[in-house]
């Protein structure tokens, strides 16, 4: 039985490396044809990657600059809104998007509107999803240490209890730091068009309620079928088809 | 009234009473400023609806007035309708007016045709002096293409009007800029004095071609000119005391000429500018540092539109990175000057390398209409002394981290940043097992010192306790040994009085957890006085104890000591005590 199993085990990790191989074999291509000045074949070598196991926020970052430079402002700046969620970060990506907006018509913000006073929560958008959870598990961890002390020495519980009371207080902050980044840090996408009409229904021949420009960045709300219910940043929302926007995410918003 | 008119009427033959339908001219000729005056006179008993004014290219006819009357002479009865048109031409030309057919008496009758001649006007003040008339008046009568000019409605008036209507538009050729608002004036015009509204708009034609400007059209109140010679006008009209007609007047017909742009001499790197431009520069500093923003200000202003205007083309030095500005155009309209236009490019440059650099001159090629002529408008640039080293590449900048200011990377970098060539470990977006068994370890170590720190209190305390216990049971066991022998005995023996001494300490102090050997009598009795023995049994219980001690220590003799009753009483109390346990 022991047998079997560690044959198992054996060939699952056979498995996962020769997955991982392909992956990097993937990546490498892409390079290459990025390199060679073959975009198109870069871009389908990196999107290819997008289900795999790698790391994505490299390969979309990748992908960002591959349609940049075949001229696809919009598709560039989904992907690098995509990365930014995972590379909250880097530097080249920031100054890469930043870049890129300077050069759309529509400079509008990539970001979810929050009232004025909580303005200073933005700084949680700097921490990736593992960094959050990790400042939590340390907090918990030395919460614990500090209350198992007060049965050891019970002589300094007024000490040990304070330090354990700030300690889950500071848990609990942490927790709420990470409740409020999960709703800000979401994908935005980019409207990948030169012009796209945003409609107040999803119908072709619904009101015209505004309209937006290659590298709006939008926020996808819903989606049904074809069609993306969208938010800028300053809160107007509206419809528009799937095959105008370039979007990352998870489809719902 | 000495009119020259034309009497012509339909008579039903036979009939004496019959209706008669006559229309008669005021004058037949007049100049383009003149008005006409057009009376149909329908007799009879009754009456069909007035007839609808004809069309007549040229003419505008309007029916501004009508009255009736009722006559009876010999006792026959008869009603007399007078309607009243007015005629403004609008061209000169000889008109020919068609008849006008109305029902009188249930039967069709109709006027003749009527003619009348219209010859250009003669000087500024139209003939008869008109109580209102109006003139559109054209800056120019010859244009280029693009060239602005001004056209101006005036509306010239000697009795007080009320309700006025304007309407008047323009070749869908021209490019209409309005001017806001309306201007008054007062003007001497022979021996009359007009009160003018002035009307303006820019028109900028956008074909060439020979346009007819489509005559204004004013239709407003004004008191009926038959009411008095010498009516003039009234001071109050908001009381309306005086009876008013409405009064349609239009402007002359005015023709402009629009030339294109010659072909000949037209340079290749036109701009499309036409009108009187001058081009200016400024310059925020000539001589920045290496990285630092110097902004360069030109400026296209003159008489004339800039919109749609090319930018100018600037050739700038391999070493400056130049970022432009969204260009601004600003437009003023005047009713006297035109159009002012001025349009702002600013180029933001930043030198990546030390020395003089020279920024070269600026052209824009412009066509003058006033010499009929292109003209390129030039100015020098000038040079700018950069200072400082040698800017690194971008791609540098971003090796650099956060050592980098934004604001370099912001300036510097020609391109985005290069792709990344080597994968990190996980997708980044999940968590890996070994992700998690990071982030379970510290939690999961301090949950380990909390439940080990428990688990090792729990065990001392369970130690502790079984032992306490033990020990008050053996005690407990040895007292009631010692109590059964002792109540045997008459006179107890001192080895006897020393164990049930020992014995009772023992037991007590195993109960209470206390050294029990070094339990005084006075401790006794105060440890028993908390317990919920009764508190004579207690008494006793210490009497009997210090009896006990007296014998031992005090030379009391062992007679003295009654061991049925203290073994009775120390058995009821260690009784007593390990029920209330």
């Amino acid at each position: 039985m022991k047998v079997i199993l560690l044959l198992g085990w054996a060939l699952s990790q056979l498995s996962f490396a020769q997955t991982q191989g392909e992956d990097l074999l993937s990546f490498q291509k892409g390079i290459t044809a990025y390199d060679q000045g073959l975009y198109q074949e870069a871009i389908s070598q990196f999107e290819g990657l997008l289900t795999s196991d790698s790391d994505q926020g490299t390969i979309l970052y990748n992908l960002g600059n591959a349609y940049f430079k075949q001229g696809q402002k919009g598709e560039a700046l989904a992907a690098y809104f995509a990365a930014r969620t995972l590379l909250p970060r880097d530097p080249e990506l920031l100054a890469n998007i930043q870049y890129i907006q300077k050069r759309v018509p529509d400079r509008l913000k990539a970001e979810v509107p929050l009232p004025e006073a909580m303005e200073w929560l933005r700084g949680v958008e700097r921490l990736t999803f593992f960094e959050g959870y990790l400042i939590l598990s340390l907090l918990l961890g030395v919460s614990f240490f500090l209350a198992s002390g007060l049965l050891f020495f019970p002589d300094h519980r007024v000490v040990l209890g304070t330090a354990t009371g700030v300690g889950l207080i500071l848990c609990l902050a942490q927790g709420g730091l990470l409740l409020v980044r999960d709703r800000l840090v979401v994908p935005f996408g980019a409207i990948k068009v030169p012009q796209a009409s945003i409609l107040a229904g999803k119908s072709e021949h619904a009101t015209e309620v505004f309209q937006l420009l290659e590298g709006a960045p939008v926020r996808v709300r819903q989606v049904d079928q074809d069609w993306f219910k969208i938010e800028l940043s300053d809160g107007k929302k509206g419809w528009v088809p799937r095959s105008k926007v370039a979007f990352y995410g998870p489809e719902a918003g | 009234m000495g009119k020259i008119g034309s009497l012509i009427w339909l008579l039903l033959p036979g009939l004496a009473q019959a209706g008669t339908l006559v229309g008669s001219l005021d004058k037949t000729m007049g100049s383009v400023y003149d008005r006409f005056m057009l009376t149909i006179t329908a007799s009879g008993s009754s009456f069909g609806d007035p007839p609808a004014p004809p069309d007549v290219a040229g003419l505008s006819i309007q029916l501004v007035n009508q009255s009736s009357q009722f006559y009876m002479i010999n006792g026959q009865t008869s009603r007399e309708l007078e309607l009243l048109y007015e005629i403004a031409p609008s061209q000169e030309g000889e008109f020919t007016i068609p008849s006008f057919e109305m029902e009188v008496d249930d039967e069709p009758l109709k006027t003749l045709p009527l003619a009348i001649k219209v010859t250009p006007a003669k000087g500024a003040l139209p003939g008869e002096n008109p109580e209102i008339f109006v003139e559109r008046d054209l800056s120019k009568s010859s244009v280029y293409v693009g060239e602005p000019f001004l056209s101006k409605v005036l509306i010239h008036t000697r009795v007080s009007m009320s309700q006025p209507r304007g309407q008047g538009s323009h070749p869908k050729e021209f490019k209409q800029i309005a001017i806001k608002g309306e201007r008054s004036f007062r003007k001497n015009l022979g021996a009359q004095t007009y009160d003018v509204i002035e009307l303006a708009e820019i028109l900028i034609p956008t074909q060439a071609g020979t346009f007819a400007m489509e005559p204004y059209r004013l239709e407003a109140l004004i008191p009926d000119p038959r009411a008095g010679q010498n009516q003039r006008r009234d001071p109050f009209p908001f009381f309306n005391r005086t009876s008013r007609v409405r009064k349609v007047v239009v402007s002359p017909q005015k023709q402009i000429v629009v030339k294109p742009l010659p072909t000949k001499g037209r340079p290749s790197d036109y701009s499309g500018l036409v009108g009187q431009f001058r081009l200016s520069k400024s310059l925020t500093s000539d001589s920045p540092r290496v990285g630092d923003t110097t902004t360069l200000t030109l400026i296209v202003e003159g008489e004339g539109t800039v919109k749609g205007m090319k930018d100018p083309d600037l050739a700038f030095d391999q070493r400056l990175k130049i970022y432009k500005d969204k260009p601004i155009a600003e437009e003023q309209v005047d009713r006297d000057r035109g159009v002012f236009a001025k349009k702002t490019f600013k180029y933001a440059l930043v030198p990546t390398s030390p020395g003089e650099v020279d920024l070269g001159v600026a052209r824009l090629s412009v066509f003058n209409p006033l010499k009929h002529t292109y003209e390129t408008l030039e100015v020098t640039l000038g040079t700018i002394m950069v200072k400082g080293k040698k800017a690194q590449p971008a791609a540098s900048v971003a090796e650099g981290g956060d050592e980098v200011k934004k604001q370099q990377v912001k300036e510097l970098s020609q391109d985005v940043f290069d792709i990344k060539r080597t994968l990190s470990s996980g997708r980044g977006d999940t968590l890996s097992l070994l992700d998690y068994g990071l982030l379970s370890a510290p939690p999961l170590v301090g949950f380990c010192f909390l439940l080990g720190g428990g688990g090792y209190r729990f065990g001392r305390r369970s130690q502790k306790a079984r032992a306490s216990l033990r020990r008050r049971l053996d005690a407990k066991r040895k007292l009631k040994a010692l109590l059964a022998r002792f109540r045997t005995q008459t006179i107890p023996s001192e080895d006897d009085l020393q164990a049930l001494y020992q014995g009772l300490k023992e037991y007590l102090g195993a109960f209470y957890e206390a050294p029990g050997l070094s339990l005084t009598a006075k401790e006794i009795g105060e440890l028993l006085a908390q317990s919920p023995l009764d508190q004579e049994l207690v008494k006793k219980a210490v009497s009997g104890f210090q009896s006990l001690e007296a014998s031992l220590y005090g030379g009391v003799p062992p007679e003295h000591i009654d061991p049925k009753e203290l073994g009775l009483v120390w058995e009821q109390v260690s009784q007593g005590l390990e029920n209330a346990r």
